[in-house]
């Protein structure tokens, strides 16, 4: 099951912000470049366009505000060329493959406007690149598809072993598979990826031609070659990456750290680098004999826990029951009665919905290896045959260790199918990064106390949710730890420290020790509401779809997206758009040789994707029409649409070959133009629902709005500082207490000083983004409103106010948006009576919503107003 | 190159199949099962059923029909779908889907989407 989750896209949203504002710093340093190539004598230096682009973001607060102090930490590539690099922090089980994949997409489109090239996937481990090379090369799997979407369909898998071609790489999307061992050792010359051989075709010049030679040197210096009085560079694969000019991925890019690791790379001479990782590592610098720069990671977005929680793909919150008694096997009963309530729990889950899940237990022992079962520890051995002997049959019962592993039988190879048996597992060391089974709900942690790390590493393994969607029932979304003779305060900073290597820091707060003896540097709190409020019921409208068959939270691509008619669409501005000089802000591969031609010696430079005589056939058809897919889901309208595009680009004169070269950015364009009238459509759509009463904002009798929490969780640090009041007194009036200061920036922080102080105020409340209350408008992202605060007047009833505070100025497209959202709803707020028989009623007090979109600097003089209003 | 050219003149309405040959082939594709035109019920979309699924499709060979909003699986067939052939997982084999797999799984409809004409080419579940 794949779904678009919100946070994939607000990644990927990000990313095209930095692709577009890269494109633009890229020619702007191009053309610097090329007046300095002609007129060497002028005082200029070619601007870092990545840096640039960089600090960019960061004026415009683009940049995660966590890593705002963060300087851009510039890289560069072999020949001492600036490289775009970019960090995504995506928790594991965030589906990163995935991103990387739409990311790609993106980073050729927007920023290579080509569909073929060269990608060079770097992994971590075995395990991951076994994983990833299998679904990629598996036309089936979705990852595949992807690709295939982006390349339309040509696409390439290779192996460092492979034969490499120049013309597949100018035909292809090609992307190579490497392990991070390959391009990072010591003996760096030994590596095969260095070695010259012979089936590396094209591009290098022809043996012989020293001239050629020479030249390939001069315009790349990096490459490897046999230095003798004529220069021959070598024909190796290493040599064959420098001339490309590769998009590297880096798949948990954080392991590639040391200055080996980081040269190497670099020493590829990358076009573009793209990381993913749970944790961000920020190098430090180091003095010393071999002193290291500081080299932080450039990070663009972060993905937290709580998004992942909140789509339901992790199982959240994980239970601990730390057992303390002696005997093991007391401990090892009770997580496998937990395993079989769960078991029972999803046979009943598959009777009503066909979902098939079967828990499996993790069991982590002290001793695997065959001569130490003596000696008193708890050895697999010993935990298989008590298993046994309570009733678990052979073919149950997977032992997965160095010197044996179970997993690899035949029969108990598919953890997933319906057709294997396995419910337990037992291992001691570590299960390989990337081992993932969301079938695995418990982890019975038999050598908590002797062995912490290994259980640090496994508590991972058991918090994806099957098939990434909760199920409803409550047993089956938890996650389940039992650790034997241990004490709990260890435990859970294990626990802790293995959510925070998995990306998952934030979520450190759901996990239920039975005491708070948390780690050093914070422990989950609960934060409760101030006592004179504690009772109090707040509700907030959400916006809702009504029909006849009763109300329901609106659904963006269910109500807005699917609602839109494409049918007669003429897309002629897009076409009228599309420049006919569009050059590429980026090319990948630089060959050259040298042609004789008389006395002359001409040298031809061949780039990937220009000379194939291209046209927009029925292939980039296809292709063109899934690639707006997103946008115009049947497919027929969608090869309607680009049907008339072409029509409308060939009456202006456009040669089918022109066509075929323009491919990407034309599809690029395309989809630019249709997101700008979805949004329109949509917005008209949106307000014809509401005047019609079909979309709803209103309060209502039968309990169908967001209610306020009693109480909220959140990680506090030993000495955090708590938001003190406009005298430096405590805060008053915040609905919850206390209230810390990392939960603000500086402006709203004022905010919220200043409706502690006003008098008016009965509570004010710093809303949580993203888990929280939201306001769901025309476009995909809902609204998070920044601040809730009830206004009393006099006698009369509350007037509770919603507050967006916003940085930048109101024609940003982001803000304006906002802007109307609020204030629609405000307009449309209204009392909703019907209550049906049964249901809570909520009694009407005449209580009012306001929505409002404040500029941070006319907080100051619009806040009064609005608190004093009507 | 077969199949491209083959899907874009499906996509123009160049080559559109009828009904029960289209449904035979992709009913074999997903199922394994062989195809019993007699449970076929084309006014219905229904295409018949294997041990594991009820399969329908959302198809007439009419370019402006497959168009329309009444080629897209919404969240009134889905349910609709459900309730009349309880007890198995159903696939429906439609151009478009207009309902977000998320309200499928809210309101617990075991219904999954294969996109036409793709899965003439390849079954993809997405």
């Amino acid at each position: 099951m794949f779904r678009a989750l919100e946070y994939q896209e607000r990644v990927l949203t990000a990313l095209e912000v930095y692709l577009d504002r890269l494109t633009v710093e890229k020619m702007a340093a191009d053309e610097v470049a090329e007046l300095l190539a002609e007129r060497p004598k002028l005082k200029l230096s070619v601007p870092d366009f990545s840096e640039a682009t960089w600090e960019g973001l960061r004026g415009e607060g683009k940049l995660p505000v966590s890593r705002s102090a963060i300087p851009y930490s510039p890289r560069r590539d072999g020949m001492g060329n600036s490289v775009p690099n970019t960090v995504l922090k995506v928790p594991t089980g965030g589906g990163k493959t995935y991103i990387a994949i739409d990311a790609l997409a993106r980073i050729f489109g927007k920023y290579f406007n080509q569909n073929t090239g060269f990608v060079l996937w770097i992994v971590p481990n075995e395990a991951i690149y076994t994983q990833t090379l299998k679904a990629l090369k598996d036309r089936q799997h979705h990852y595949r598809q992807a690709l295939d979407r982006a390349a339309a369909g040509k696409v390439l898998i290779l192996e460092k072993n492979d034969v490499l071609n120049v013309r597949d790489v100018e035909a292809n999307l090609c992307v190579m598979l490497l392990m991070l061992q390959s391009a990072n050792r010591e003996t760096k010359d030994t590596l095969k990826i260095f070695r010259d051989r012979g089936d590396v075709h094209g591009f290098t010049p022809a043996e012989g031609d020293q001239q050629a030679h020479a030249e390939a040197l001069a315009r790349t210096p990096n490459l490897d070659a046999y230095e003798d009085m004529f220069p021959m560079v070598k024909d190796s694969l290493g040599n064959a990456l420098r001339i490309i000019r590769p998009v590297v991925v880096m798949d948990e890019g954080h392991r590639a750290i040391s200055p080996l690791a980081v040269e190497t790379l670099y020493g590829f001479n990358p076009s573009f680098v793209l990381e993913l990782t749970a944790t961000p590592k920020d190098v430090l610098a180091k003095g010393g004999k071999n002193p290291v720069a500081a080299r932080p990671a450039n990070v663009l977005v972060e993905v937290t826990g709580k998004e992942l929680d909140r789509e339901g793909m992790i199982k959240m919150p994980l239970n601990l029951d730390a057992r303390q008694g002696v005997d093991w096997k007391a401990t090892l009963n009770t997580a496998l009665e937990r395993l079989k309530s769960l078991a029972a729990a999803a046979v009943a889950l598959r009777a009503e919905t066909q979902r098939y899940i079967r828990p499996i237990m993790l069991v982590q022992v002290e001793r695997t290896g065959k001569d130490q079962r003596e000696g008193g520890h708890i050895h697999a051995d010993d935990v298989r045959d008590w298993l046994m002997t309570v009733g678990l049959a052979d073919e149950e019962i997977a032992i997965k260790t160095a010197e044996q592993n179970d997993l690899k039988q035949p029969e108990k190879q598919e953890l997933m199918s319906p057709k294997n048996r396995v419910r337990v597992i037992i291992t001691k060391q570590a299960l390989q990064e990337g081992w993932d089974c969301p079938f695995a709900y418990v982890l019975c942690a038999l050598a908590a106390s002797s062995n912490k790390s290994a259980m640090t590493q496994l508590v991972g393994r058991i918090l994806r949710q099957p098939d990434a969607m909760k199920t409803g029932v409550a047993a089956l979304d938890e996650g389940y730890v039992v650790s034997h003779h241990a004490k709990t305060g260890d435990v859970v900073t294990a626990i802790k420290e293995g959510l925070e290597r998995d990306g998952l820091g934030d979520l450190v707060l759901a996990v239920g020790g039975d005491d708070e003896t948390g780690g050093e540097d914070g422990i989950p709190k609960r934060i409760e509401r101030r006592a004179t409020f504690q009772k109090t019921k707040i509700y907030l409208p959400k916006v809702l779809l009504v029909d006849k068959t009763g109300a329901r939270d609106l659904d963006y691509e269910t109500d807005i997206l699917s609602m839109i008619d494409w049918r007669k669409f003429d897309p002629k501005t897009i076409a009228d758009k599309i420049p006919e000089n569009a050059r590429a802000a980026q090319n990948q591969l630089q060959r050259i040789e040298l042609v004789d031609k008389g006395d002359e010696r001409i040298v031809s430079e061949i780039v990937a994707g220009g000379d194939e005589g291209f046209s927009f056939d029925a292939v980039h058809a296809v292709h063109a029409v899934r690639a707006i897919s997103d946008l115009v889901p049947n497919p027929f309208v969608g090869r309607e649409i680009v049907e008339r595009l072409l029509a409308r680009l060939k009456k202006r004169g456009f040669a089918a070959e022109k066509i075929g070269v323009l491919g990407g950015l034309i599809v690029e364009q395309l989809r630019l133009g249709l997101d700008k009238e979805r949004n329109k459509r949509a917005e008209v759509l949106f307000k014809g629902e509401v005047e019609a009463g079909n979309i709803q904002f209103r309060l209502r009798a039968d309990g169908n709005n967001w209610v306020m929490p009693d109480a909220m969780s959140r990680v506090v640090a030993k000495k955090e500082r708590q938001l003190v009041g406009e005298d430096g007194g405590s805060l008053e009036r915040s609905l919850f207490s206390p209230i810390y200061e990392n939960d603000f920036n500086n402006d709203e922080r004022d905010v919220a000083v200043y409706l502690d102080g006003d008098k008016a105020l009965k509570w004010w409340h710093r809303n949580v983004a993203r888990t929280q209350y939201g306001i769901q408008g025309w476009q995909r992202e809902k609204i998070y409103p920044d601040f809730i605060f009830a206004v009393q007047s006099g006698s009369g009833p509350d007037r509770l106010l919603v507050l967006e505070t916003k940085g930048d100025h109101l024609d940003n497209p982001d803000t304006a948006y906002k802007d109307k959202v609020l204030s629609l709803m405000t307009e449309n707020f209204a009392w909703d009576s019907t209550a049906s028989a049964g249901t809570l009623e909520l009694i009407k007090d005449g209580e009012t919503v306001e929505c409002s979109l404040v500029l941070m600097s006319e907080v100051k003089a619009k806040l009064p107003g609005m608190i004093k209003s009507k | 190159m077969g199949e491209p050219i083959e899907l874009d003149k499906i996509l123009t309405g160049k080559t559109l199949p009828d009904y029960a040959g289209l449904g035979a082939a992709l009913f074999h594709m997903a199922t394994n099962t062989s195809f019993d035109p007699k449970k076929m019920k084309a006014s219905k979309f229904y295409l018949g059923e294997s041990d594991a699924a009820h399969v329908w499709m959302l198809y007439k060979p009419d370019l402006d029909w497959l168009k329309s909003p009444d080629a897209a699986l919404t969240l009134s067939k889905a349910k609709q779908y459900a309730e009349s052939k309880p007890g198995k997982r159903h696939l429906v084999f439609a151009p478009a889907r207009y309902v977000s797999k998320k309200l499928l799984a809210e309101n617990n409809l075991s219904v999954e989407f294969v996109p036409l004409p793709y899965a003439l080419y390849r079954i993809e579940r997405a």
